[in-house]
């Protein structure tokens, strides 16, 4: 994607981070 | 007409064409400014709120509590009132199709439009969490059959012919088709706001409802195969009433919800329900529209194959609206495959089945944050239209000179409940997987660790959707 949307991109990530934080953490959380 | 039209509204801006272009974007920012922290750091809190709910069921809610629960009659209905509701939904749906093929074709000045895509799409489901399931009770083809078999058992003094078993295997794959055309013409066709051709399909799915009922029964063909019949019978198992045989039952909310018929076709219907939600947000967000955007690298991927400019912008916006399907049905997927990794019995697609229930929230939710500001903006255009229904300037109830308020709340209100409607819907689709998860596996340890997945699937779904709240106004 072109440069012009790495802002949109970049907002997208932080939507994206909890799901996987928290994704990771009850990965981690199952495994034990 | 779909919530572009309600956001332009809020811009003040009056539609007087019939395209409808589009969204008036940097005013939903400007107006949410006053919000005391980004919009992001929402999906944040709404991830924190899950996880807390989800620890507080696994500690407080160690059995099934919501699986045959109890209802009492509340009252019942005389025979009078059901065909009264029947008529009315009959006489509006004649108004509705006379309006679009005899009215302005302008469809901001045709009740046509508004009265399908605000009061019937939007208006009815949220009518049915409150109340039960009003369209069974308003649905015109199924008035119009149950009259006839009525009519043909009291005068003709024979009984109808036995209908056709109804596939099992099929279930509710019609259905699900059904609301996937309907999300096409309503985000994807050009024709989306031509009152004619909405007034013509709407008397072409009519007459084919009628062949279905004629064929496989009322009551079979109408809860698998009457798209809209069974996409609002959904919301109406959220809600604390429900309607059966002219009686009026009282139960606790949700508890309808485990209820829901798990056959064939009963994920894709609600997934589809969901995904129409979500890519009529995602469309209207830069990142589809904007200038190199995906809608127009699409479009140009088509063009490339010989598809003229309007055909390819429609094949770019179909195959938006299928791989918005595609992801809802596969994060659901994935939930389930990480339930299966746990046992249980049957296969993922019967798991699957068992869990489809607690999608039905999140649909609410969905229609609740993208429809909400529609239905009370553009909802208040049915005053005047249906005084002026065909656009002739006519003025029959006295309310044609009526305006819509759009002071009636403001965009950070509109946020807000937004916000309040993800949060509660995927904190209630927890609850139902916790419930149902506690009568899937015998140990309420195991059951909790089972939804670890489920946990992260609705985190993502509650994430999606701020995401696309905040895309749309971009």
């Amino acid at each position: 994607m072109t440069l012009a949307h790495a802002g949109h991109w970049y907002q997208s990530l932080l939507y994206l981070l909890p799901v996987l934080a928290i994704s990771a953490a009850l990965w981690w959380s199952g495994r034990r | 007409m779909s919530s572009q039209a309600a956001r332009r509204g809020l811009a003040g801006v009056a539609g007087a064409a019939l395209a409808f272009p589009a969204p008036a974007s940097a005013h939903g920012i400007a107006q949410r400014a006053d919000l005391p922290i980004p919009e992001w750091l929402f999906a944040w809190g709404a991830a924190l709120a899950l996880l807390i709910s989800f620890a507080a069921l696994a500690l407080l809610w160690p059995s099934p509590r919501l699986e045959g629960a109890r209802e009492r009659v509340l009252l019942r209905v005389p025979r009078g009132l059901e065909v009264l509701a029947g008529v009315l939904g009959l006489a509006a749906f004649a108004a509705v199709v006379y309006s679009g093929l005899a009215g302005s074709q302008t469809a901001t000045a045709n009740l046509a439009p508004t009265a399908v895509f605000v009061i019937f799409w939007v208006g009815i489901p949220l009518a049915s969490v409150v109340a039960g399931d009003v369209f069974a009770v308003i649905n015109p083809w199924r008035s119009v059959a149950r009259a006839v078999s009525w009519l043909v058992t009291r005068f003709d003094g024979v009984s109808m012919p036995a209908p056709l078993p109804y596939p099992e295997r099929v279930g509710r794959w019609p259905a699900a088709v059904g609301i996937l055309l309907f999300a096409w013409f309503e985000l994807v066709s050009t024709s989306r706001e031509d009152p004619s051709t909405l007034a013509l399909l709407a008397l072409a799915y009519a007459a084919i409802m009628l062949v279905g009922m004629a064929l496989y029964g009322i009551d079979a063909w109408t809860r698998n195969a009457d798209a809209f019949a069974a996409a609002f019978g959904l919301f109406a198992l959220l809600a604390p009433l429900r309607w059966d045989s002219r009686r009026l039952y009282l139960r606790a909310p949700l508890t309808g919800a485990p209820g829901m018929p798990a056959g064939a076709g009963s994920v894709a219907l609600v997934c589809v329900v969901i995904a129409a939600t979500s890519f009529d947000g995602f469309s209207q967000g830069s990142l589809w529209t904007g200038a190199g955007g995906l809608a127009e690298r699409f479009a140009n991927a088509f063009g490339d194959l010989g598809l003229g400019r309007e055909a390819a912008v429609q094949a770019a916006y179909s195959a938006g609206l299928i791989a918005v399907v595609l992801l809802i049905a596969g994060l659901y997927r994935a939930g389930i495959a990480g339930m299966r990794s746990f046992g249980g019995d049957g296969d993922s697609t019967a798991l699957a089945r068992r869990f489809a229930h607690t999608l039905v929230p999140i649909a609410l939710a969905y229609v609740v944050a993208h429809y909400f500001s529609l239905l009370l903006f553009q909802g208040q255009a049915v005053s005047f239209l249906v005084s002026d229904p065909l656009g002739d300037g006519s003025d029959l109830f006295g309310s044609a000179g009526s305006t819509i308020d759009y002071g009636l709340i403001s965009a950070t209100g509109i946020w807000y409940v937004q916000v309040a409607a993800l949060v509660i819907g995927h904190v209630a689709g927890l609850v139902l997987a916790h419930d149902r998860a506690l009568t899937t596996w015998s140990d309420s340890r195991t059951a909790t660790r089972s939804q670890y997945w489920m946990l992260a699937v609705m985190i993502a779904f509650t994430s999606l959707g701020l995401w696309l709240l905040s895309a749309a106004s971009q």
